[in-house]
C-alpha cells in the first residue's frame, strides 16, 4: 500500500514534466514505397526540439509558425519522426508527419519533401472527418505539391490570410470546416520544423 | 526445456533493473537519435464492492497487467549504410506483486528483434501472436480487459512471425510457443495468422479473420494453470474496429475447441472521445466467454483523461457474472519519451 502511494505521488509530481506521442508511419515500408518507387532504403531518426535546442529552438518555431505550441501534441519534448530516404547512397528525399489537433480527435499531416525541402506529396494517416474524403481527394492535396516553406511565410495561420500562392488553396469542404485551418496549419508547422530536422535546414 | 523455474519463468528483478538503469542514463547526446526509449510508470489499484477489499491490481492477482509498475519501452533502429534493416524492441515493467516473497515481479512484454527483409517483415522474439483484435490493437495501459486474458489467446508470446501488406491486406503469420510471457519448449506451440483488410489509422476501419492451432499452456502472467498441463486448442476468429467522427467501436471474436470442448470469447467495445485532441474518453465493454463448459461475462464502464500529454487518469467499474463482483480501479499512467 506504501508502495502505491509513492507512486501516485510520484506521478503526480511528475506531471508537470512534458510528455508528448509524437507521429510516425505505422507502415513505413509500404508508405516509403509508395511514395519513393526508385528507393533502395530508408533511415529512420527521432529528434525533439528540446535536445535540438530548447526553449531558443522552441521560439524561433513558433516565430516562423507564427503561433504558439499549445495542447497534448505540442509539448517540447514532442519525439519527431524523420524518414530520410536513399537511392544508393544519395539522398532523394524526407518523409515527415506531425500531430494537429483537429474538429475529431488528432490528425496526422504527412509531408513528402525533396532532399531540399519542397513539398511533392501530402498524405493524411489519421483523420476523423465528415469531409475526410474532400481532404484526401488528389484534387485538394496536390494543391500543395511545389509548395516550400518560403510560399507558407507570407500566410498567417491563425487568421488564414496571406499573399501568394498559398491563399489560392481553398477550403474543399462545403461547410466551412474548421479541419481546413487546422491542416493548413499542420502543413506550415511540419515545414518550419523541417527547416531545423533537415539536413539543408536553415532554423 | 523450462526456462528460470525459480522466478515462474520471469527474469531476474535485479537484471532487468540493472538493464533499465544502464539503458536509460548511457544517453549519447548526438543530434540524431536512433534510439527511443519511454519511461513509464503506472499506479493502480482495484476495490472490490462485493467483500469491501482493496486489491493492488486492475483484474487478478497472478495477470501481469494492471499492476503498480515502473517499466519502460524501448526501440534501437538498425540501419547499415544507407538504409534501416530492422529495429529492436524491448517492453519491460518491474511490478509489485504482493504474491511474491520480495514483492517484485520483473515483466516482459516486448522483447522481438524485427528484420525488414525485401518483401516483408519477419521478427522473433517475445511479440504479439498473429490472433485477433490485440494482434494489432494495443492494450498495455488499458483497465478494460479484453481476450488475451482468458485461455484462448496470449498478449505476448515467444517465437516467429511474418507481417506481410499491401495497399489493401494486412497478412500475419506467427508459430510460438503457446506459452505465453513464461518461456516453455516443451510441447507446446501455436500457429497462428490473421488476414485483415483496411487500415483503422488511415481508412477509419479494418475488420479481419483469423485461426489458430496449438497445444497451449493455460498461462496468466509468469503463472501457468492446471498443472501446466497442454491444451489442445483450435479456433478461428473475427474482428474489427471502426472509427466514425468521436466515435469508436471495436469487436473481437474468438471461437472454437479447448480440449475438444466448444469454447469462445468475444468483446464489443464502444468508445466516445471527448474534448479537443481525443482528451477524454468514456467506454463500454461486454464481454463473454465460455471454457469448458463454464461461461461468464465481464460489463465494464470506464473512463480515460489526459491530465497532461504525459498523465493519463483512467477509471473503470467491471461487474463479472460468475463471481458476481462489482468492482472499480483506477490507474495514473505516465509516458514519457526520450530521444537519444
Amino acid at each position: 500500500m506504501k508502495q502505491i502511494i509513492l507512486l501516485i505521488l510520484a506521478l503526480l509530481a511528475a506531471s508537470f514534466l512534458y510528455g508528448a506521442v509524437g507521429c510516425d508511419l505505422n507502415d513505413p515500408a509500404k508508405d516509403i514505397k509508395r511514395f519513393f518507387p526508385d528507393h533502395t532504403g530508408y533511415k529512420t531518426y527521432y529528434r525533439s526540439i528540446q535536445r535540438d535546442g530548447g526553449k531558443a529552438l522552441l521560439t524561433k518555431v513558433e516565430t516562423r509558425l507564427g503561433d504558439k505550441f499549445t495542447g497534448l501534441f505540442e509539448t517540447i519534448d514532442v519525439p519527431y519522426t524523420i524518414y530520410e530516404v536513399f537511392k544508393g547512397d544519395k539522398l532523394i528525399g524526407y518523409v515527415h508527419g506531425v500531430n494537429q489537433k483537429g474538429r475529431y480527435g488528432g490528425i496526422q499531416v504527412f509531408l513528402v519533401l525533396s532532399e531540399r525541402g519542397i513539398i511533392t506529396q501530402l498524405y493524411f494517416q489519421r483523420l476523423s472527418s465528415r469531409n475526410g474524403n474532400l481532404f484526401k481527394a488528389r484534387t485538394f492535396t496536390s494543391q500543395f505539391a511545389g509548395l516550400s516553406v518560403k510560399d507558407f511565410d507570407t500566410f498567417d495561420i491563425v487568421n488564414m490570410k496571406g499573399t501568394g500562392k498559398v491563399t489560392t488553396i481553398k477550403n474543399p469542404a462545403p461547410d466551412n470546416d474548421p479541419d481546413f485551418a487546422a491542416i493548413m496549419r499542420g502543413i506550415k508547422k511540419n515545414l518550419v520544423l523541417m527547416e531545423h530536422f533537415g539536413r539543408w535546414g536553415s532554423l | 526445456m523450462r526456462y528460470e523455474r525459480d522466478y515462474h519463468g520471469s527474469i531476474p528483478a535485479k537484471s532487468l533493473f540493472l538493464l533499465l538503469m544502464i539503458v536509460f542514463f548511457h544517453s549519447v547526446p548526438l543530434p540524431a537519435g536512433t534510439n527511443l526509449l519511454n519511461l513509464e510508470i503506472q499506479a493502480v489499484g482495484k476495490y472490490d464492492l462485493s467483500n469491501s477489499e482493496f486489491q493492488p491490481y486492475s483484474h487478478h492477482k497472478h495477470d501481469a497487467m494492471q499492476k503498480p509498475s515502473i517499466g519502460f519501452d524501448y526501440i534501437h533502429r538498425l540501419r547499415g549504410k544507407s538504409r534501416d534493416w530492422g529495429y529492436v524492441s524491448i517492453q519491460s515493467r518491474l511490478a509489485y506483486d504482493e504474491l511474491r516473497e520480495n514483492k517484485i515481479e520483473a515483466q516482459l512484454y516486448n522483447a522481438f528483434l524485427n528484420w525488414k527483409a525485401p518483401w516483408l517483415d519477419l521478427w522473433i522474439g517475445h511479440n504479439k501472436p498473429a490472433l485477433g483484435l490485440s494482434s494489432y490493437l494495443d492494450n498495455h495501459a488499458q483497465l478494460l480487459i479484453d481476450n488475451t486474458m482468458t485461455a484462448l489467446n496470449f498478449d505476448r508470446d515467444w517465437g516467429v512471425g511474418a507481417n506481410y501488406e499491401t495497399e489493401t491486406i494486412d497478412l500475419k503469420l506467427s508459430l510460438t510457443t503457446g506459452s505465453g510471457m513464461p518461456l516453455y519448449l516443451d510441447e507446446t506451440y501455436l500457429v497462428s495468422g490473421r488476414l485483415g483488410v483496411g487500415d483503422l489509422a488511415k481508412g477509419n476501419s479494418t475488420v479481419g479473420v483469423s485461426f489458430a492451432a496449438g497445444e497451449v499452456l493455460h498461462s496468466m502472467g509468469y503463472n501457468v494453470m492446471h498443472g501446466e498441463k497442454a491444451h489442445q486448442t483450435m479456433v478461428g476468429g473475427v474482428d474489427g474496429s471502426m472509427r466514425y467522427l468521436d466515435w469508436e467501436t471495436a469487436a473481437d471474436l474468438i471461437l472454437g475447441s479447448y480440449d475438444e470442448y466448444y469454447a469462445y470469447t468475444g468483446l464489443l467495445r464502444l468508445n466516445h472521445y471527448l474534448f479537443p485532441e481525443d482528451r477524454a474518453s468514456i467506454m463500454t465493454q461486454a464481454q463473454f466467454t465460455r471454457l469448458k463448459n463454464v461461461t461468464d461475462q465481464n460489463y465494464a464502464v470506464a473512463m480515460q483523461y489526459k491530465i497532461s500529454p504525459a498523465l493519463t487518469l483512467r477509471a473503470m467499474y467491471n461487474y463479472r457474472h460468475l463471481t458476481e463482483n462489482h468492482t472499480v480501479s483506477a490507474q495514473l499512467f505516465y509516458y514519457r519519451g526520450f530521444i537519444f
